[in-house]
């Protein structure tokens, strides 16, 4: 069920990055979407803003709760999902996709290692 | 509660794990707090009908001839002034007028009645309870262990009650109940709820109650959780004990003054809820709405526009009804009128609200 062509942090954030490209495209993964349950609001980063790795990037909220985003990579903030604002559930109904939260160029490809693979974000979730 | 203490289950526990409930602790008690989500439960409320599990609230029975002389005593409104099978709305409060708890009071006769306190307050309702109860011919029986009790809520809710019991019609008027039958079994039907929409609660013997669950179910009712049951209250702005009352907070405070019938020297509360009647309220229970979907939360600050405190938020969620964040809260009365810009503190963050009259919603 996880997508194999996407790169996971411990913190339920994934990360589309392609070879090539110094942008990469970052959301949070459906166990993190169902744990939150209906999402209701999202602060999004600006745009220009500089990241860290694992720092903090914005908030989701839902109904019961709410929780940081961290972003997977250090960086720029290139361009963010903005129509997350007004329709903040494409994150639970498609988190890899419409659901996608930020794009980033980032500044050290070489972060790209601190994160797991499929297969190793799914094994960190059976052990949770 | 201590972490070791464990959760009591209702009779219907396996029920709300068979329908993939995510349980909480609630009260002491494991409940669900959704199933399928929190905003397709309200949905379904909203539009048709839902079913909740409120076995976890209290259900005490109060009988014999020093019943109504007992409740006197106790409760906000004049429980004299029933009729039998008459249900009531009202505050059980403290010899200061802080609110113990808000309850229901089923009379079924003059020496015959059903209190219903809230899950987590009905420990200290029976405690108080007890400090009055000095008269032969008065038994305080507490049966919420022993039965079920579940709530149909909704627009379709009469339609969904009639093919649950299909022997007979049953036909209430709103705070109303009445004894009755399901497949030859006695339960006893309120017309009462706690979401805004019409509906009436069963209690049953527990030996029933996952029949009753299971038949609702397969009548195509969906089940709802805590979750939605927090939405649906707070949109039609019902207060919860917790957040909007407590022991330091009286019914005047609170907008509840309608359930408060005063001038009663039996009452333990009358004297101190009459001084402060006369003295006027400090402060005053508001409906916010936030211009953004950001959700206000319990103690979040509230700020009037010139930066000055004036007060903090009880509840919060997102409203589906209006699509946007909602709360309720209190604000220095001088502070409270309707219309009123404020601003919150969410987080460290400065978030522009508007002080609006309650409820949110009103069914049609």
């Amino acid at each position: 069920m996880t997508p194999e062509h996407l790169l996971y942090s411990k913190e339920h954030e994934w990360v589309k990055a392609t070879e090539s490209d110094p942008i990469v495209t970052i959301g949070i993964t459906v166990y993190a979407a169902e744990n939150l349950g209906d999402i209701v609001f999202i602060e999004l980063p600006e745009t220009g803003s500089n990241v860290d790795q694992f720092g903090k990037l914005g908030e989701v909220e839902s109904v019961k709760a709410v929780s940081d985003i961290y972003s997977p990579v250090s960086g720029t903030v290139v361009e963010t999902n903005s129509e997350l604002i007004d329709s903040p559930e494409h994150i639970n109904d498609s988190p890899y996709d419409n659901g996608w939260i930020a794009k980033i160029q980032i500044s050290n490809s070489g972060e790209l290692d601190n994160l797991m693979n499929s297969k190793e974000y799914d094994t960190m979730l059976t052990e949770e | 509660m201590s972490a070791e203490q464990t959760l009591k289950f209702t009779a219907l526990h396996q029920e709300h794990l068979n329908s993939n409930a995510k349980m909480v602790d609630f009260g002491g008690w494991e409940m669900p707090i959704h199933y399928e989500g929190i905003l397709a439960e309200t949905k379904s409320v909203r539009s048709s009908a839902g079913i909740f599990d409120v076995s976890h609230m209290g259900r005490v029975k109060i009988t014999g001839k020093a019943s109504e002389t007992f409740l006197c005593q106790i409760t906000s409104f004049d429980p004299r002034q029933m009729s039998d099978d008459q249900a009531k709305y009202g505050l059980i409060c403290n010899a200061d007028g802080g609110i113990i708890d808000d309850i229901i009071l089923y009379r079924k006769s003059q020496n015959e009645y059903l209190l219903i306190p809230n899950a987590s307050n009905t420990a200290e309702v029976l405690e108080w309870m007890h400090k009055f109860k000095f008269k032969e011919d008065l038994e305080i029986n507490d049966i919420t262990e022993n039965t079920t009790m579940i709530s149909i809520q909704g627009p379709s809710a009469q339609e969904t009650l009639n093919n649950l019991i299909e022997t007979h019609s049953v036909n209430l008027k709103r705070f109303r109940s009445t004894n009755s039958q399901y497949q030859g079994n006695d339960i006893f039907i309120g017309r009462t709820g706690y979401t805004g929409e019409n509906g009436f609660e069963i209690v049953s013997e527990n030996t029933i109650g996952s029949s009753i669950w299971n038949h609702l179910l397969q009548l195509g009712v969906k089940p709802i959780g805590l979750g939605a049951r927090d939405i649906l209250r707070l949109e039609a702005g019902l207060p919860l004990h917790g957040n909007e009352i407590s022991k330091d907070i009286n019914p005047y405070q609170a907008n509840l003054e309608r359930f408060v019938s005063l001038d009663r020297n039996d009452y333990v509360a009358n004297l101190s809820l009459k001084t402060i009647f006369e003295k006027g309220k400090d402060i005053s229970l508001i409906g916010l709405k936030v211009f953004d979907r950001i959700i206000p939360r319990h103690n979040n600050k509230i700020f009037n526009l010139s930066n000055k405190e004036i007060g903090y938020v009880t509840s919060g969620s997102y409203s589906p009804h209006l699509d946007t964040s909602i709360g309720m809260g209190y604000v220095q009365t001088n502070e409270s009128a309707i219309a009123n810009k404020i601003n919150l503190e969410i987080r460290n963050k400065i978030v522009e609200a508007e002080i609006i009259k309650l409820p949110f919603y009103k069914r049609s």
